[in-house]
């Protein structure tokens, strides 16, 4: 068996599914004797995802070969993984061209599909400097972007020195959400210099409210017209990050 | 291989565009050329100038705004509506993709890898890039075409800024206009390459001899300046023609020219450039376009009457009545400016080839030769034909003989004529405008706008269709002082056909076998006529002709009156006998009277 690996909690990896799915519906997991990878651009080119899972978080990880790439297709594997319990463990097995995935709680189920060739790019990461560095809880910014989804299809990110504000504009209203470490709405906040840039809320709201459940906080990174930054930290060690390129105006 | 940036080139046409002094353009271009690979100095050159090449040998770029509009729509993943409403506003697609592309699309995330490593599909545009693919388009040609050319864009489009999308749009729909003279693209290559506009001069000439500013470019980008000047003449790239000065004073003329010239008649047709290599030839015309396509007749005569392997003559394709031999005015050549049919306009619309200079035999350059030598070489080369002959010329020496060889060009339907020094430094100046070649031109000519009334005295033999009947007909005027009958001109259109079947017919009773005692003509008939038959005539203009009898004198020494570019109307006078037909003196007054318009200045398509 090439590779084998087990994660405590189903639930968790349909929340992770769901989250990589806001960005595209499939892609190559990479394994190696690290652990887990995944790095994949939406068809519009306009985010990025980056997920790193390792091998520490897993209960169990086994590989026999130097390097698996498992080709799937998001919505295909969601459907099995809806089928899990609460406490649900499961198991991810590769061999002969098929993904096995066992559910196991009071009963195991073994599910089995066919793996799928993905055309991957190799892909680096976007080079930015960001000068504006915020930690939050993940619902707080769940909820403001949620508000200004009403207002808008872009959202503007303000850094200022002491504040960082999400403004969203248009001929029905104006929405302005305020943060800083004062109020206690930031946990952390670093500015190397005040920047502010546009996002779109399509892709920013679809993200945040699925991957608020992978982690209860998120770090918020950008600059004046460069890629933002969210950075979801996953329970063990893993990271799940996404970046969103700016959109120019 | 080495590249540059999309983006440097359109950051450079930005500035471009924001500049109008001259001197800034080139300081702006010294810089770009500098940091551009000589492996695609030509290809940028090209895209500057808005093309894919020198124009005589570049594929037509020009997209259809349609077709380019869908291109951004697709592109932009937006409604074909959405793009044509900001393509209304901003009245320029260039402008309205670019601005449809900072609202609409976010910027890709693609764009903040940087660099080498980035993925394909996300890499910056090249120069080369843009280039090849607008070849591609340009070349993308049967079933299938617009697809690919769409598809090549929409490609091009998605990996574009949305700068680099506005400059590639205005490239791909012909309308890139950014200023840029080719004499500033010469001045920045020599400051470039070879460290200063001193070397101007000998860019300049490689670049009249070889006119792609793309090739010198790359030349010199390669090999430096001692490249350039190995630059030669060759077959089949057209040397920039040698233009002339204008005068209309006839002493003034021969005193610039050092007492004595060369006249040539000036026909009003089309000046081109024949370049024959074995049995290949093609033809370029004065702004160097390949017209070879518009005068397959005039490549079939290039190859039979030049007695050479290669060869470069220059010449003047004038469009002609075939029934009669007349010139006719240079507007008939349009007709052959087409892309389909041509043969058909090559039947309806001939044309006669008369070449007046000669460039280039086997191997051998003439650039340097002075004008009698090569007009001597021309005659060796050039075997004459009925539609293939060398321009009528006369050296002339004297202010009057300049005039009458001036009068008779004028009367048989030139444009005048050009006067061409003989002296030892008469080389073929290229690409200048220089005192060597002198045209004589009227400044104005007169309008014609009445009628006459002429007698017809002489008939000459139809060619082609017309064979069997008559092809002109030698029309007079009346003179009740002495009592004759005096030639005015040669008609031979305005005839239908129905006229032509039935002229024999009604003239036979007339034919007599030698000219008619009350007939005073210089004019050799076929035939002759007792003056009898009266037809209505219009023409452009009365001229003064040394050919024609009418008012011979009266105006000016040894010149007549001639109808220029007569026609019949189609009414037969029969009401009229010959002694009720315009009069000498009627004529002398229209003559005076005829309305003085002004001749405007040559288009740039026509010859010198």
């Amino acid at each position: 068996m090439p590779l084998k690996f087990e994660f405590p909690d189903a639930r968790d990896w349909r929340y992770l599914i769901e989250s990589l799915q806001t960005v595209i519906e499939e892609a190559n997991f990479i394994a190696d004797a690290e652990g887990l990878r995944l790095r994949a651009l939406d068809p519009s080119r306009i985010a990025m995802v980056d997920l790193y899972m390792p091998r520490e978080v897993f209960e169990l990880y086994e590989i026999d070969e130097e390097r698996v790439r498992i080709g799937v297709n998001f919505d295909d594997l969601n459907k099995i993984l809806k089928r899990a319990k609460a406490k649900d463990k499961i198991l991810f097995q590769v061999e002969g061209g098929r993904l096995r995935v066992t559910l196991a709680g009071k009963a195991e189920r073994t599910f089995s599909l066919p793996l799928i060739d993905v055309v991957g790019e190799e892909l680096p990461l976007p080079k930015v400097t960001f000068d504006v560095t915020a930690k939050m809880v993940s619902d707080t910014l769940r909820d403001a972007l949620k508000d200004a989804e009403m207002i808008s299809d872009t959202a503007r990110f303000v850094g200022e020195e002491k504040e960082l504000k999400i403004v969203a504009k248009s001929d029905k209203g104006e929405l302005e959400a305020r943060f800083s470490l004062e109020s206690g709405s930031l946990l952390e906040y670093e500015v190397k210099q005040p920047s502010t840039s546009s996002y779109s809320l399509e892709y920013l709201e679809d993200i945040v409210s699925k991957a608020y459940r992978i982690s209860d906080l998120v770090t918020l990174e950008f600059s004046t017209n460069k890629p933002l930054s969210l950075t979801f930290d996953i329970a063990g060690g893993g990271v799940l990050r996404y970046f969103l390129a700016p959109r120019m105006e | 291989m080495a590249d540059l940036e999309f983006s440097a080139l359109v950051n450079f046409y930005e500035k471009i565009e924001a500049t109008s002094s001259r001197l800034a353009m080139t300081d702006l271009l010294v810089a770009l050329f500098k940091r551009t690979p000589p492996e695609v100095i030509d290809k940028l050159v090209y895209l500057t100038r808005g093309t894919l090449g020198p124009d005589y040998a570049a594929p037509e770029l020009g997209v259809a705004e349609k077709l380019a509009l869908r291109a951004v729509a697709l592109a932009l993943g937006l409604g074909a509506k959405e793009v044509e409403a900001a393509y209304k506003q901003l009245g320029d697609l260039g402008s309205a993709a670019e601005e449809l592309m900072k609202k609409r699309k976010p910027a890709s995330i693609l764009d903040f890898f940087g660099g080498a490593e980035a993925a394909q599909s996300g890499r910056p545009l090249t120069v080369g890039e843009v280039y090849d693919a607008l070849m591609r388009i340009a070349k993308a040609a049967g079933p299938g075409a617009q697809d690919a050319k769409i598809t090549t864009l929409v490609a091009l489009l998605k990996r574009a800024q949305p700068k680099e999308a506005k400059y590639l749009l205005r490239i791909v729909t012909g309308k890139l206009r950014l200023g840029v003279a080719d004499m500033t693209i010469l001045d920045a290559l020599a400051v470039a390459f070879a460290g200063s506009k001193s070397a101007r001069p000998i860019i300049e000439r490689a670049y009249n001899v070889h006119p792609d500013l793309g090739y010198i470019a790359k030349v010199l980008a390669e090999q430096g300046l001692e490249g350039v000047k190995g630059i030669r003449v060759t077959v089949g790239v057209p040397v920039k023609p040698m233009l002339a000065e204008r005068l209309s004073d006839p002493a003034e003329i021969l005193s610039k020219l050092g007492g004595a010239c060369l006249a040539e008649y000036k026909y009003d047709g089309e000046r081109v450039q024949a370049h024959k290599k074995g049995d290949e030839v093609v033809l370029f015309s004065r702004r160097l376009e390949n017209i070879t396509s518009h005068y397959p007749d005039v490549v079939e005569m290039v190859r039979e009457h030049v007695r050479a392997g290669e060869a470069i003559l220059e010449g003047e394709i004038v469009a002609i009545n075939p029934d009669t031999g007349e010139m006719l005015p240079f507007q008939e050549l349009m007709h052959r400016r087409r892309k389909y049919e041509v043969e058909e306009a090559m039947e309806k619309y001939p044309v006669s080839v008369f070449l007046f200079d000669l460039l280039y035999v086997d191997g051998e350059s003439l650039l340097d030769a002075p004008l009698p030598e090569r007009r001597k070489r021309l005659e060796e080369v050039v075997e004459e034909g009925e539609r293939f002959r060398l321009a009528r010329s006369q050296i002339v020496k004297s202010p009057d003989e300049l005039m009458r060889f001036f009068e008779e060009a004028v009367a048989e339907g030139c444009e005048g004529v050009m006067c061409k020094s003989l002296e030892r430094d008469s080389i073929y100046q290229m690409g200048a405008r220089g005192w060597l070649w002198i045209k004589f031109k009227r400044d104005y000519r007169y309008e014609m706008t009445d009628t006459v009334d002429l007698v017809v005295v002489g008939a000459f033999y139809g060619r082609g269709k017309r064979a069997g009947t008559y092809g002109a007909l030698l029309m007079a005027a009346y003179s009740p002082e002495e009592d004759v009958f005096k030639t005015v001109c040669k008609v031979g259109s305005g005839f239908t056909d129905e006229d032509l079947a039935q002229l024999p017919k009604l003239l036979e009773p007339y034919r007599i076998d030698h000219k008619h005692p009350r007939v005073v003509s210089r004019m050799e008939a076929d035939v002759w006529f007792v003056p009898a038959v009266v037809l209505e005539i219009i023409g452009a203009e009365i001229t003064l002709s040394p050919m024609h009898t009418c008012a011979l004198g009266k105006l000016r020494p040894d010149a007549g009156l001639a109808i220029r570019f007569p026609r019949f109307t189609g009414r037969y006078r029969f009401d009229k006998k010959p002694e009720d037909a315009t009069t000498e003196e009627e004529l002398v007054e229209m003559y005076k009277r005829q309305k003085k318009v002004a001749v405007p200045k040559a288009p740039a398509g026509e010859a010198a």
